[in-house]
């Protein structure tokens, strides 16, 4: 089964704003695709349709066999937004394990204790993403490429089937970022999850993903796979030559 | 810079005509008013410092026991009509109720509730609830509804319930400006229960009204000072927190 499947989709603020049109791709178990672009392309609007947060515009999509606007299954797609989404007043920790909200019973959601199973694998997520001595701090004491390996933990604690990442790498030191895309390569290649990526640093999208896909002019320019040379991409940010 | 000249003028223009219409350019001072209320207050009266204790310790309960049953009223009503958590056929009604509760200063409802159950203490708590109920309600929405949508869309996305996002979430990030909210309003709800007294719904403002009929301006003082300390005090401490804890 296709993880997601788009064909001929439309996304933006409405009718009157359409950002992107004519979106055609697929994505199958442990594959990763990244779609770069300008700023202001569309492709957190792309991102934001795909994880059911806006509605589709046009043509159709499907993930894990859902078709949108219908949300998949709960608990199988992680998403990380551009700007985190981190709660401020709970910990690290307690961040991660609100990835797994979706295997709550009602009575834990109200009193807010979880099991012991979701404490081991969430601190095992942030063992992942070299944070477990930041378990107990708060998000306000981290830097920003510590904040978003805690998203990131928290959108791959529940091992989702589909990951959705907004600008991974950005604020990301070299170290940090090695250690990000090692436990993205390890979700993809350990667990088979289809990854969607979001980025604006050409280098990161290429070493990363295994289909680069450009976005200009309100649809895609451009497509590559890894290993192939990413020249073709310049145009998405530079124009043609 | 013109535009708020402009601005300033059209203001002071409008203060103008608001004194106008008024006629307040005919009223005159009275002298002799000053003189007679000065007279009648100075010294205030020490006989009555027990009575006005014992009415501001039931001013305070009145104020606390309001403020309390206001903001358990008004957290859920406040969840249900934001327009970031609840959908707007929900939200639209409740803001309405939200907005009634608020219409009437606390004054008002004690009136009301006096008629419909005595005079007493009842009837100021009951004001006091209903008041706190609608301003509380309002301000606590306008917080769900100032924080980022970021937050909840993530967790959304990932398949948090509803439920899980107001415990997880909204509860959590809003709780700095609800307990500031809060207390806020039991500072100004200590300042009106003083004063619903006066129309038999308890507390300090039952005896103010007692003394200022039969012109017993000394003891009326002395009840206001009692007041003034209290208010004093009371904004003090929830200033200091607000900067503690909100």
């Amino acid at each position: 089964m296709m993880r997601i499947a788009a064909k001929g989709l439309s996304v933006g603020h409405s009718a009157e704003k359409v950002l992107l049109r004519d979106i055609s791709f697929e994505l199958r178990r442990g594959e990763s695709l990244a779609f770069v672009g300008a700023s202001g392309c569309g492709k957190t609007t792309l991102l934001k349709t795909l994880a059911g947060i806006l509605p589709l515009l046009d043509g159709e999509a499907s993930v894990l066999g859902t078709a949108l606007p219908s949300r998949p299954p709960r608990g199988k797609v992680g998403y990380i937004p551009q700007n985190l989404g981190l709660v401020q007043n709970a910990t690290v920790l307690e961040n991660v394990l609100y990835g797994l909200a979706a295997e709550l019973t009602t009575s834990r959601s109200i009193s807010g204790v979880f099991p012991e199973e979701h404490l081991s694998r969430a601190r095992a997520a942030l063992a992942e993403v070299g944070l477990s001595h930041k378990a107990d701090s708060s998000p306000r004491q981290l830097s920003g490429g510590e904040k978003r390996r805690v998203a990131i933990a928290r959108a791959i604690v529940q091992r989702p089937e589909v990951l959705l990442a907004d600008e991974m790498f950005s604020e990301l030191d070299p170290k940090s970022a090695e250690e990000v895309l090692a436990a993205l390569k390890r979700i993809q290649d350990g667990h088979g999850t289809a990854i969607v990526l979001v980025e604006h640093n050409l280098t990161m999208a290429c070493g990363t993903a295994d289909t680069i896909v450009g976005l200009r002019d309100g649809g895609i320019v451009a497509r590559c796979s890894r290993g192939e040379k990413p020249e073709c991409l310049l145009e998405v940010f530079y124009g043609k030559s | 810079m013109a535009r708020a000249k402009v601005i300033a003028a059209l203001l002071a223009l409008a203060a103008l005509a608001s004194f106008i219409a008024l006629d307040l350019y005919h009223s005159t001072f009275s002298r002799q008013g000053l003189r007679w209320l000065l007279e009648l207050s100075f010294p205030p009266s020490g006989s009555v410092l027990g009575i006005a204790l014992r009415g501001l310790w039931e001013t305070m309960h009145i104020a606390y026991l309001g403020t309390l049953l206001g903001l358990g009223i008004a957290l859920p009503l406040s969840l249900l009509a934001s327009r970031n958590l609840f959908p707007r056929r929900i939200g639209i009604p409740v803001r309405m109720l939200l907005s009634a509760l608020r219409v009437l200063p606390a004054l008002l409802w004690a009136i009301i509730f006096v008629m419909l159950f005595g005079l007493g203490p009842l009837a100021g708590v009951l004001a006091i609830t209903c008041y706190t109920a609608g301003y509380l309600g309002k301000l606590f929405y306008e917080s769900f509804e100032a924080l980022p949508k970021d937050t909840l869309e993530a967790l959304g996305s990932m398949g948090a319930s509803r439920l899980q996002l107001l415990r997880f979430v909204v509860i959590p990030e809003s709780a700095h400006a609800l307990l500031g909210h809060a207390l806020f309003m039991f500072e100004y709800n200590v300042r009106h229960s003083s004063v619903i007294g006066i129309v038999g719904a308890g507390g300090i403002g039952f005896y103010l009204s007692a003394y200022l009929k039969f012109f017993e301006y000394d003891k009326v003082l002395t009840l206001l000072l009692v007041i003034f300390v209290a208010v004093v005090g009371i904004d003090a401490l929830s200033a200091a927190a607000r900067r503690r804890f909100a």
